[in-house]
């Protein structure tokens, strides 16, 4: 996945989803319109990887869905963050910050 | 999912529109952007764990693809699931609509059948109306209780006379069931005496037949048996009884009418009684007990050695049947038994042989719990193929076995609404389900001990360890010995039924028809000789009729049900005790009775028809002056051989004396003029034959007679100018239940035939099942050995040496499950006892039969099996083993 056009770094799709709906349940497209805003447009979401990964985390139990109606009055799945979510993206964020910090130290030496 | 999916591309769409794209454009723009719909539909299910669905699909796929390749295996299954589960739910089935239906009244396990018992021997009979005062007067532990009896009554309505059945009952008798009248109201203590005006109660059926449901019949009078009735109600539609009775008629005003107010006088009547609630039929035998005793010491000359019996009702309703209940069940249980063990066995047997391929999916990858599942399925599937043939099965057996439920089996006169068992149908399903998976599960669950390298390199003996064939053979052989003792107890009962229907009867039933007609004696003002020269008569001008050989009346039409007795005393002996004084059943017949049924004379004369006759004093005699009349008249006497031999045991007979009439109350002397043969009138298998016979003209009883005449030939044929003839000689009497003599006597061996035949079907089933059981066993093994067989053929073994070696093979199984058969059966032999009659439960005949026809059923089993064998290609086996 996510080799043509998007920026994404493998595997951390799961953890942008998780960030993106930190502050508010959101429908799919809404999910992939705030990656990209948070990232000022940097990163895009493949619409096709998106919804097979909400479906994983939704198995995993980290977020729920239910259906509602959109900002455009349309009839629209919210996904929320749960407590377990919540945790997970925290735990993310952890990891995340290491690597980084890692790959940082690395690349900073010449 | 799709539809989430879907509103996102529309929401793409809509976004690309508001930034200037057509319409067109903007959803090229959203799909291209979005991907393939069906793509990530498929990548979501993925990632949802939706894969269970799938893998069931490819465990059905699987299990479907298995069952093909094994044809055999899958055939005898499905056939085993379906004649076990089938034929136990039509079965099963039959016997709820007819045995094992509640009685159809409220709370129906307080009512509670009471009738009287001699304390010595145990006799039952009926019960004695003051009897039935006392106990009603004395007892507390019923609600309530009535007595009752069911008789025939000429009904008179406008010109029409009918023959009419009338229950007579206590004023109580709707409160102890638990009925109260739709229309009208019940009977009161002042319906219910001697003296009072006559009232009646009306079926809803004969209500709506005979009145058309008119509500006004209620307070309008009818004519029963010459008196005037006045109908006071209506009974619900509800109210189930014996349904031969369309009327209901306080038992008091009519006692005299029936001679019942006598102490001594045991006549047809029975009680039933509710007992109140919590009080349990123990406590009430005990104070029945005490009652009867009480009355033993008021009136010891008519009571002496008289007690009371108590049974449930259901049990004395069903007493019969239920004899044969311990029977049928065992034949459900086994049958069931024996479906399970095959289908274990044939379950067992394909699963071991498939541990190779166990071995190389587990080499695989597959864990554990994948192949469990996947065996799981494989039995699910063919249990749900199983369980639908089963259904078929069932639905097909149970129209057959319908049509075959006599309707004597069902007294309540309820239509034969046929209820489909389902709870048996999911019973026997879940059973044999059960089984298989258990079997079926046994080798994936032992996966763990199975060694991969063993199982792949073991080619030859092709896996499954001599322990587990063991097992397989085990359930072969129990699975005879099932077998062998079903179709032992059916052929007993089969026997019996041979046994007691060509039994000699003693008398003719061909060619002779039967036919009753009303008592004149109401009309006549009660005149016993007017009634008794009536009968005569009318048996006089039948024997006159062209085509017609002998013409008789009789007081009890043979298998007509026949309840006189009566107590009698030999002369010149010392006089018995009154608690063994001996009794004996008796007939009253015209002269011709003998000629006209066909029992012979054996010594001395019968009755000439010239008998001095009964002359009481008045046209209307009470009890006192008929009593006075009979003491005052010799009578005639003829008695069947046993008697003579009883009573007069190396003497002659003729001309010996006895005195007829109870201990307290002797009335006439009886002369023995004739000795007749033997034979069975009351009913089937009827050990008693000590019986004797007077004649009409001298104790014409109050009774109703029975008409018999003999034809030359078909007794049909005379049935027209039968009635147009008793029409001439009367037109206020009805004549009714007209039947060829032969009928009377199979329609109560019916009743027996139907039970006869459901354990043989039972046993048939058994049978079958035992036969497939062996040959997939067989079958399975053969095809096992196919590599063997194919080298030894190729060594020059002879076909028939290996066909030798598989029916070597079946016999192994089948001799030892046959002797484990026959011991169990004659160890079992004593709990049919008494449906038995006429052979003994270790009967040869039927054990050497039940053999053969097993044995005859495993060389047909083990046939196809080893021929199969002895045609293997030697080359073909070789190579792809």
């Amino acid at each position: 996945m996510g080799k043509e056009k998007n920026d994404l770094v493998y595997g951390t799709l799961d953890m942008l989803i998780l960030k993106a709906l930190e502050l508010e349940p959101r429908h799919g497209l809404a999910v992939a319109d705030r990656i990209q805003q948070m990232s000022k447009s940097v990163l895009r979401v493949e619409q096709g990887s998106l919804y097979p990964a909400l479906y994983r985390l939704e198995a995993e139990g980290w977020i729920k869905a239910e259906w509602g109606v959109s900002e455009t009055n349309r009839k629209a799945r919210y996904y929320r963050l749960t407590p377990a979510g919540r945790k997970q993206l925290a735990n993310e964020r952890e990891h995340w910050s290491r690597i980084t910090a890692a790959i940082d130290l690395v690349m900073s030496q010449a | 999912m799709a539809e989430e999916l879907r509103l996102h591309v529309e929401a793409l769409v809509e976004r690309n529109i508001e930034a200037g794209l057509s319409r067109e454009e903007a959803r090229r723009a959203a799909v291209k952007e979005f991907g393939g719909v069906d793509q990530i539909e498929e990548r979501c299910r993925d990632e949802e764990r939706l894969m269970w669905l799938e893998q069931l699909g490819a465990d059905l796929r699987y299990a479907a693809r298995q069952m093909r390749r094994a044809p055999i295996f899958s055939l005898v299954t499905v056939m085993t699931l379906a004649l076990g589960i089938g034929a136990n739910t039509a079965f099963f089935g039959v016997l709820s609509t007819t045995l094992y239906r509640p009685l159809p009244y409220p709370e129906p396990d307080r009512l509670v059948h009471l009738d009287e018992r001699t304390l010595k021997g145990n006799w039952t009979m009926p019960v004695s109306y003051p009897d039935f005062l006392d106990w009603k007067r004395l007892q507390t532990t019923f609600s309530s209780i009535s007595i009752y009896l069911g008789d025939a009554m000429s009904v008179q309505r406008e010109a029409a006379t009918d023959r009419v059945g009338v229950l007579f009952v206590d004023h109580d008798f709707l409160r102890t069931l638990g009925y109260t009248p739709a229309l009208g109201r019940d009977f009161t203590e002042a319906d219910d005496r001697v003296g009072v005006p006559r009232t009646v109660l009306l079926t809803a059926d004969a209500w709506k037949r005979r009145f058309d449901s008119d509500a006004s019949v209620i307070g309008k009078v009818m004519n029963i048996n010459g008196q005037p009735v006045t109908i006071v109600g209506v009974l619900p539609e509800t109210y189930r009884f014996f349904r031969e009775s369309e009327f209901l008629v306080p038992l008091g005003p009519w006692v005299e009418d029936r001679f019942m107010q006598m102490r001594e006088s045991h006549s047809a009547s029975v009680v039933v009684g509710r007992l109140k609630p919590g009080v349990n039929l123990n406590a009430a035998r005990a104070e029945m007990d005490a009652i009867a005793s009480r009355i033993e010491k008021e009136y010891p000359k008519s009571n002496g050695g008289i007690g009371a019996r108590l049974i449930s009702l259901r049990d004395y309703l069903v007493g019969d049947a239920r004899q044969g209940q311990l029977l049928l069940m065992s034949a459900v249980a086994l049958v069931l038994l024996i479906a399970c063990v095959n289908v274990a066995n044939l379950v067992l047997a394909r699963s071991l042989s498939r541990d190779r391929e166990i071995a190389v999916r587990a080499a695989l990858g597959a864990g554990r719990g994948r192949l469990v599942r996947q065996f799981f399925t494989e039995c699910l599937l063919l249990s749900f193929i199983g369980g639908t043939a089963g259904l078929a099965v069932a639905a097909t057996l149970s129209n057959a076995l319908v049509s075959l439920i006599p309707g004597g089996l069902l007294s309540f006169g309820d239509p034969v609404a046929f209820h489909f068992d389902w709870r048996m149908l999911g019973f026997g399903f879940a059973v044999t389900l059960a089984t298989g998976v258990l079997f079926g599960l046994a080798p994936a669950w032992q996966l763990r001990r199975v060694s991969l390298v063993d199982s792949l390199k073991d080619r030859s003996a092709s896996g499954a360890s001599a322990g587990h064939l063991r097992l397989a053979d085990l359930l072969v052989v129990a699975q005879v010995g099932l077998a062998t003792v079903l179709v032992i107890a059916a052929g007993l009962v089969l026997r019996s039924l041979w046994t007691l229907s060509s039994e000699p009867l003693g008398f003719e039933s061909e060619n002779v028809l039967s036919v009753r007609l009303g008592s004149p004696s109401g009309r006549m003002g009660g005149s016993l000789p007017r009634a008794g020269a009536f009968y005569e008569e009318a048996a006089q001008r039948l024997g006159r009729l062209p085509g017609v050989e002998a013409a008789a009346a009789t007081s009890n039409l043979a298998f007509g049900y026949n309840d006189s007795h009566n107590q009698f005393r030999v002369a010149d002996r010392p006089v018995p005790d009154p608690a063994s004084y001996p009794s004996a059943s008796y007939r009253i017949v015209t002269q011709d009775y003998f000629r006209a049924m066909g029992i012979p004379v054996l010594q001395g004369r019968v009755f000439t028809g010239q008998e001095p006759p009964l002359a009481p004093k008045s046209e209307k005699p009470d009890m006192k002056e008929l009593l006075e009349a009979l003491r005052q008249l010799p009578m005639d006497g003829v008695v069947t051989r046993s008697f003579a031999q009883r009573y007069w045991p190396g003497e002659n007979p003729i001309g010996k004396r006895l005195l007829l009439g109870p201990p307290d109350i002797p009335m006439s002397w009886i002369t023995v003029v004739g000795v007749v043969a033997d034979s069975t009138q009351d009913e089937l298998g009827q050990k008693n034959h000590e019986e004797f016979y007077l004649s009409i003209r001298q104790l014409p009883a109050p009774m109703e007679f029975g008409l018999i005449v003999r034809g030359r030939g078909d007794p049909a044929a005379l049935a027209e100018s039968v009635r147009a003839e008793l029409r001439r000689f009367t037109s206020t009497e009805p004549v009714y239940d007209m039947q060829v003599l032969s009928s009377r006597v199979a329609q109560v061996l019916s009743g027996r035939t139907f039970q006869t035949r459901l354990v043989a079907g039972f046993a048939a089933v058994a049978l079958l099942l035992a036969a497939i059981g062996l040959f997939g066993v067989l079958a399975f093994n053969v095809g096992r050995r196919t590599r063997e067989f194919g080298v030894r053929l190729a060594l020059g073994a002879s076909p028939t040496k290996i066909v030798r070696s598989v029916f070597v093979r079946g016999f192994a199984l089948v001799l030892p499950g046959l002797a484990l058969g026959l011991l169990a059966a004659s160890w079992c032999g004593r709990y049919v006892q008494n449906q038995l009659y006429g052979i003994e439960p270790t009967d040869l005949v039927t054990y050497t039969t039940a053999s053969g026809a097993l044995l005859v059923a495993a060389v047909l089993a083990c046939w196809l099996p080893a021929r199969r064998a002895s045609r293997v290609d030697p080359i073909e086996a070789l190579r792809t083993e």
